[in-house]
Formats: structure tokens, C-alpha cells, sequence
């Protein structure tokens, strides 16, 4: 791999306690490089110590193949985007950018030039005289992009670049981000919470909890083969049961907590077959759209009755809450249309065997502070 | 379960007209989201219904009775503020008993209803934690029941999930609504999140401008947005301009390179006039060929996968690019050329505006 950006082994902690462990990941040049992960996972700080804020207590970093830990932010030719941004309130939208090119030494000819050019990429050359203060949220966001941006660098770091956004503005921007990024083929690495939007702007996605980085992937890779439960969890709206394994050979599994929901698993794959052992305790999920209304009654199938407890509306469909009727197990399903049964209404559900995945008991706990 | 009238509600901070003759009833027992785009003047209406602004002009009724001259306290409201808010040095259980002890109840009796809203709101242990030692999730569960805690049947959230992660948010989403309807209480609900409005509220006003653009249950807002901006600030919406042709009671939309017949068009446009057409993306459906009405072949430009829902870009025969998001089990290369259906009443048909485009969709 042509790693433009490389970190290995870092290490950093906080009075005494470690809120980095062991990151090592590569970057290529011109890459879109998404850091995703719950808050307090660690990402600011990984993100400060790429650009010099912060130094590590251990590990390395290269930029374009040179040792950076002991170089200072200004000589790291990166541009930082902190989360929350300072402009220059005394300043004019043209100043903003044009000061600090002017402060690194770079002619005004030229950074009248390049201030110019950021300014009309972010659809700001007409605003150019405002102040910030007569600017709407979106507007001083690409200010500070377009600061971020002018600054040449090679390598971008952007800190949650739009979550201080309306949710409307932040989804429009995300595809000017991306676009502007590719056309001025920067190598960035962006840092965020929200799954979709690292979904929508990555071409690799790196997940991030408790000091880790648990697995690096595109999205199809980390859906397809999820590293662990907080990554499968993390990225999918995903019903999830820990249950008793019955009979290890016939996938038979009973619900921890409701003693009548039983179904049968047929793991796809080795590993999640070792842990079917008799007695033991395992997780289990089924993703919320591969649960269907009266499914095919043949082995290849687990089915339910279950009430409809509330249905919800939402852009691409509706998901209907069910809740079993043997006992109270709550299930997440997602279908595209409307169906005709309303709240109270009894219905027939399943999900197939095969589309069940299976964890470790131990894994639980990953996933208990993120609304589990 | 209290409902709410508003009437002719008025207010401005200095020359800014906050808002502007606000009128709205909220029933018994619903769950009511106001949305809109900062500034649109949502969490003064709140504000206003919670009694800590007076409106300039216009009243606000709980249960029938004019709340001119009473106090928050005394309006029978539970407020649930944005940064959660809950006092950091006392235990979450005290945290809940506070208020009812502030208005005069025994302290058994306070701590009894604190422990009994904290179970009902599904936090059987920890109480004795500080609000720090707990996530934010919980803490705003907690800032919840401290709401209810004196008995409190309207409940009025002002971004109450603004400050949670986003994986939480999901959840919280459905827990807020299992809680307010749980307890047979009136919600009313402020947020600018369209995902947030449109799954968890019975009924949502789109609010711009210090004014209500228009109100109903997220199924027709987003199914039929009597105006542009509702179109294109609820969701999402492919928007381009064309020319309208009504014959026979019928309206459709004509690029010059196809035409499409619209059956969702609230405003009446005459013939040969310019106008805007609005497609959702997830108004198209995958079509065999084009014998079907409302069929065209398009271009796919990008393509991806989450779970079963194709992430499209497509282009039309007229080069204009659109996002197309269609639930098919059947992969999608691109490159290749398709055939996308639109079902006619999802095919929203506007006058173009007087005001211009820009201005039409212009959030503030």
C-alpha cells in the first residue's frame, strides 16, 4: 500500500489511565479516512496527536514516509479542523481565510489567489465582506473549512466537521465535503459519531471504542464480516438476544430472559459454530430487515407469533415493534411498505436460520452503554 | 392527559419577529414534534407554552384554561432542556425527589415517587450514582422522570436528544415515545432532527419564519408536502425545474426529455408555465421496462449497498442527476442502464416560486 499517512503502536494516557491503546493504522494519499466511534472512544485525542496538539506516550507517526512525533503542528503541513472552530469575529469572511496564508509568509498575490479560489468552492465569494456573526450556522462552518482548506496541506484532520449543524445542513454539506476533497485529491482524516455520515463520505472506516481501533474496512467489508459484536452493533440497527444453546448440533437456542422464546441458529461460519456448546451462553443477531411477515414455514425458517406494539414511520419505510407472544421478547422489524396490520394486531414472523450471527456472552458488555 | 391550544400567538425579540400569529392545537394524549430550521421560532413557541416568555399578542390554553398571569410552576408542566441539566451533586435519586420536596412533600413521599418514575422509566438500579458517573443516555432518562416527578402530565422537551450520540439517539427515540405513551402523558417535543420528528411524533409542524407551514402526521408530511420548502426540508427531495402541462384534470411534469404524470400537486399551475418538480428517492421503484406509465431508463452513476436498501445516483435523459433509494434484494452496477418507475401520487408537482428558488428553499 502507497501509505501517505502511517501511525503505529501509539499509546497515550491521561493520569495514569490509557485512552489510547496500541493504534496502528495506514492511510493512502488521497484516501477518505473515517474514524467512527461512540463518544469518549478516544477520537479527539488520536486526532490532536496527528496534528501535534497532543503527543503521544508511545508509537510513531509518518507523513509521506518522515517521522512527525517530535516535528511541531505548524511544520506537520496538516490542516487541523478542531470541533469546535474559532473565526475571527473582528474579521470579514476574505480575512478569515487570507490571514493565516498571509501569517505563514505566503505572498498576497498568491493567497489572494488561492483565498479566491476556497471561497468560491464553498459557495462563500459573495459573502466574502460579511463578518461571521451575520453568517447562518452552515455558513461559518465552510468559513472554517475553507480556512482549513487554503492552508494547502496535504492532510486533512477534521474533528466532527458537522455536528454542530442543523441535521438538514450537515447531510448537504457531507457530499460537498467529499466532492471538494476528491477534487482537490486531499488525503483526510475525518472523526465522528454518526454512523451514516461515515458511511456516505469513507472510502475506509475505522472503528473506534474504549482506546481501540477494533477494525479497519470499507462499510461492505465491516457489514459482511464484522470484527466483534460492538462493530456489528455499531453499524446496524440489529435486534440482539442473548439466549442458552439447547442442542449444540441442531443450532437450538432458548432466550435468557423469556423462558419460551426458542429458536435455531445454522452459523455460517466456523468460528461461531465453536461457541455452541451445550449449556452455554451465547449472542445473538438478526438484523431488523431480514425479519418478514408471514414467512415459508419450512426448517430453513424460525417463526413467531407476535403482537404489533407500535409502528413507526421513517424515510425508507416503517419499523414495527412486535413483541412475542409466548413471552415479551421485543422484536426490531424493518419492512419498505406499510403493512395492513395496526397496533394490537397478531401476527406470523421469522428470519431464517442462516441469518442469524452469533458472539461470544462476553462481548455483552461492549455494547451496554450505547442504548442496549 | 391535558391538550393545548394555542391562539394567535405573537412575539418578537427587538425587530426580530420571532413568531408571527401561531395557532395550533395539540390533542390529549399525543406526541407533537415542532421542526424546523434554527431560528424558525420552535423553542419560542416552547418557551412560550412552558410560561417562561409571554407572548407579545394571543394566549395559551392547557386543558381549556387561559394561562395569561401563571407561573411555569403552576401550569402542571414537566421541561426537559437540551443539556440534560440535572444538578450535579446530588444523587440521581435526589435529583428526582427535588422538585417534589421544593413543592412541599414529605421527603418519604418524595423519594417514594422518585424511586417509582425511575422503575417506570426503566432504571431499576444505580440510583445512588452521581449524574457524572453515568451516560448520557441514562442521565437523560433521569432529567425525565425528574419532569414527571411532580406529577407533571404535559411534557414539554426542548432538543432532548440533541446532545446523545447518535447510536443512543436511535434508541432514545423509541424509549421517549414508550415513556410518554406508557404514561398517558401530552408531549410536546422541539428538535430540527427530520429522522427524530418523523418516527417518533403522531403529529409534526414544520415551522420557518416564525410561522407554521403546515401540520400532520409524518406519514402525509412526507407524502404529500403541501408546500416546496415542507418537500425539500422533510427528508429529502430530487428537485428540478419543468414545465407543467395540465390536460383533462391531470398534471404532468415535462422535462422536454420525458414526462412524468404528477398526482400529488397542491397548488393549481397553469398550462405551459414553469414549475418544480419533487421526486423523494425512495419514490422509485425498480421497473422491467418501460410499458408502465411514469416509467423512464436512466443511467446509474453510483451504487451502493446497506442492508436492503440501494443507495442509487442516477441520471436522466436530460442529464439531470438524481438520488434514488430503492429496497431490492438485486445488486445494481454502475454504469448500467435501468428502468425506474414513479408511481404517479409520488410525483410532487409546485408552481415555481415567485420568489425564486434560492429564496423558496432558503432555511432562514
Amino acid at each position: 500500500m502507497n501509505s501517505f499517512l502511517k501511525i503505529s503502536n501509539i499509546w497515550k494516557y491521561y493520569s495514569g489511565r490509557p485512552v489510547l491503546k496500541d493504534i496502528s493504522f495506514e492511510v493512502s494519499r488521497g484516501e477518505y479516512f473515517v474514524v467512527l466511534g461512540p463518544t469518549g472512544a478516544g477520537k479527539t485525542t488520536l486526532l490532536k496527536i496527528l496534528a501535534g496538539i497532543v503527543s503521544p506516550d508511545k508509537g510513531e507517526i509518518y507523513i509521506d514516509g518522515k517521522p512527525m512525533v517530535n516535528v511541531p503542528p505548524e511544520e506537520r503541513g496538516v490542516g487541523y479542523f478542531p470541533q469546535f472552530f474559532n473565526l475571527f469575529n473582528h474579521m470579514t469572511v476574505w480575512d478569515n481565510v487570507c490571514f493565516p496564508l498571509l501569517v505563514k509568509g505566503i505572498d498576497i498575490v498568491e493567497a489572494e489567489k488561492i483565498c479566491k479560489e476556497m471561497l468560491s468552492l464553498m459557495h462563500l465569494l459573495d459573502r466574502a465582506d460579511s463578518y461571521p456573526y451575520e453568517l447562518s450556522g452552515g455558513m461559518r462552518q465552510r468559513v472554517a473549512l475553507a480556512r482549513a482548506l487554503a492552508t494547502g496541506a496535504e492532510l486533512l484532520l477534521l474533528d466532527e466537521p458537522l455536528s454542530q449543524l442543523d441535521a438538514k445542513l450537515s447531510v448537504e454539506l457531507r457530499e460537498e465535503l467529499k466532492s471538494i476533497a476528491r477534487s482537490l485529491g486531499r488525503t483526510v482524516v475525518h472523526v465522528t459519531n454518526n454512523v451514516e455520515e461515515a458511511v456516505e463520505l469513507a472510502d475506509r472506516i475505522a472503528v473506534m471504542n474504549n482506546g481501540y481501533i477494533i477494525q479497519v474496512g470499507s462499510y461492505d467489508e465491516l457489514r459482511r464480516k464484522p470484527k466483534n459484536l460492538f462493530v456489528e452493533y455499531f453499524l446496524s440497527d440489529v435486534n440482539v438476544f442473548r439466549a442458552y444453546v439447547l442442542d449444540p448440533h441442531d443450532g437450538l437456542l432458548r432466550s435468557s430472559s423469556d423462558v419460551c422464546f426458542k429458536f435455531r441458529v445454522k452459523p455460517l461460519c466456523e468460528d461461531a459454530s465453536s461457541l455452541l456448546r451445550s449449556g452455554g451462553e451465547v449472542i445473538v443477531c438478526v438484523d431488523s430487515d431480514v425479519i418478514v411477515l408471514d414467512p415459508p414455514s419450512d426448517s430453513g425458517w424460525n417463526v413467531f407469533d407476535a403482537i404489533v406494539e407500535e409502528v413507526l414511520f421513517h424515510r425508507g419505510g416503517y419499523t414495527y415493534i412486535l413483541k412475542t407472544c409466548c413471552g415479551a421478547t421485543k422484536i426490531m422489524m424493518k419492512v419498505m411498505d406499510e403493512m395492513e396490520v395496526g397496533i394490537g394486531c397478531k401476527v406470523k414472523v421469522g428470519f431464517k436460520t442462516s441469518d442469524a450471527r452469533i458472539y461470544d456472552v462476553s462481548e455483552y458488555d461492549s455494547i451496554l452503554y450505547h442504548g442496549g | 392527559m391535558p391538550s393545548v391550544d394555542i391562539v394567535n400567538v405573537s412575539k418578537s425579540f427587538g425587530y426580530i419577529e420571532a413568531l408571527n400569529r401561531v395557532n395550533l392545537t395539540v390533542e390529549n394524549g399525543s406526541y407533537v414534534c415542532l421542526l424546523g430550521p434554527s431560528g424558525c421560532g420552535k423553542t419560542t413557541l416552547l418557551r412560550i407554552i412552558a410560561g417562561f416568555i409571554k407572548p407579545d399578542e394571543g394566549d395559551v390554553y392547557i386543558d381549556g384554561k387561559s394561562m395569561k398571569g401563571i407561573p411555569p410552576e403552576r401550569r402542571g408542566i414537566g421541561f426537559v432542556f437540551q443539556d440534560i441539566a440535572l444538578f450535579p451533586h446530588m444523587r440521581l435519586v435526589d435529583n428526582v425527589s427535588f422538585g417534589p420536596e421544593v413543592k412541599g412533600w414529605c421527603y418519604k413521599d418524595s423519594l417514594k415517587t422518585a424511586i417509582e418514575n425511575l422503575e417506570r422509566i426503566g432504571i431499576h438500579m444505580g440510583r445512588d450514582a452521581y449524574p457524572n458517573e453515568v451516560s448520557g443516555g441514562i442521565a437523560q432518562l433521569v432529567s425525565i422522570a425528574r419532569a414527571l416527578a411532580v406529577r407533571s402530565r404535559l411534557l414539554l422537551l426542548d432538543e432532548p436528544l440533541g446532545a446523545l450520540d447518535p447510536k443512543i439517539r436511535v434508541y432514545m427515540k423509541y424509549k421517549l415515545r414508550e415513556i410518554v405513551k406508557g404514561f398517558g402523558l401530552t408531549a410536546i417535543h422541539v428538535t430540527h432532527d427530520q429522522d427524530e420528528a418523523l418516527s417518533i411524533a403522531d403529529k409534526i409542524v414544520v415551522m420557518r419564519r416564525g410561522r407554521i407551514l403546515q401540520t400532520g402526521p409524518p406519514k402525509e408530511l412526507y407524502w404529500a408536502p403541501r408546500s416546496l420548502f415542507v418537500a425539500y426540508f422533510v427528508g429529502e427531495a430530487n428537485i428540478v425545474e419543468v414545465v407543467a402541462r395540465c390536460s383533462g384534470g391531470s398534471y404532468i411534469a415535462d422535462s422536454g426529455e420525458y414526462k412524468l404524470i404528477c398526482g400529488w400537486v397542491p397548488a393549481p399551475i397553469e398550462d405551459g408555465k414553469r414549475a418544480i418538480l419533487a421526486i423523494r428517492p425512495e419514490a422509485f421503484k425498480i421497473a422491467n421496462q418501460d410499458m408502465d406509465r411514469n416509467t423512464i431508463k436512466v443511467e446509474v452513476s453510483s451504487a451502493r449497498r446497506i442492508g436492503r436498501m440501494l443507495y442509487l445516483g442516477i441520471v436522466l435523459p436530460d442529464g439531470v442527476h438524481m438520488k434514488a433509494k430503492i429496497w431490492s434484494n438485486t445488486n445494481v452496477e454502475p454504469g448500467s442502464r435501468i428502468y425506474v418507475k414513479v408511481p404517479e401520487s409520488r410525483c410532487f408537482l409546485y408552481p415555481y416560486p415567485k420568489a425564486g428558488l434560492t429564496e423558496e428553499l432558503s432555511p432562514v
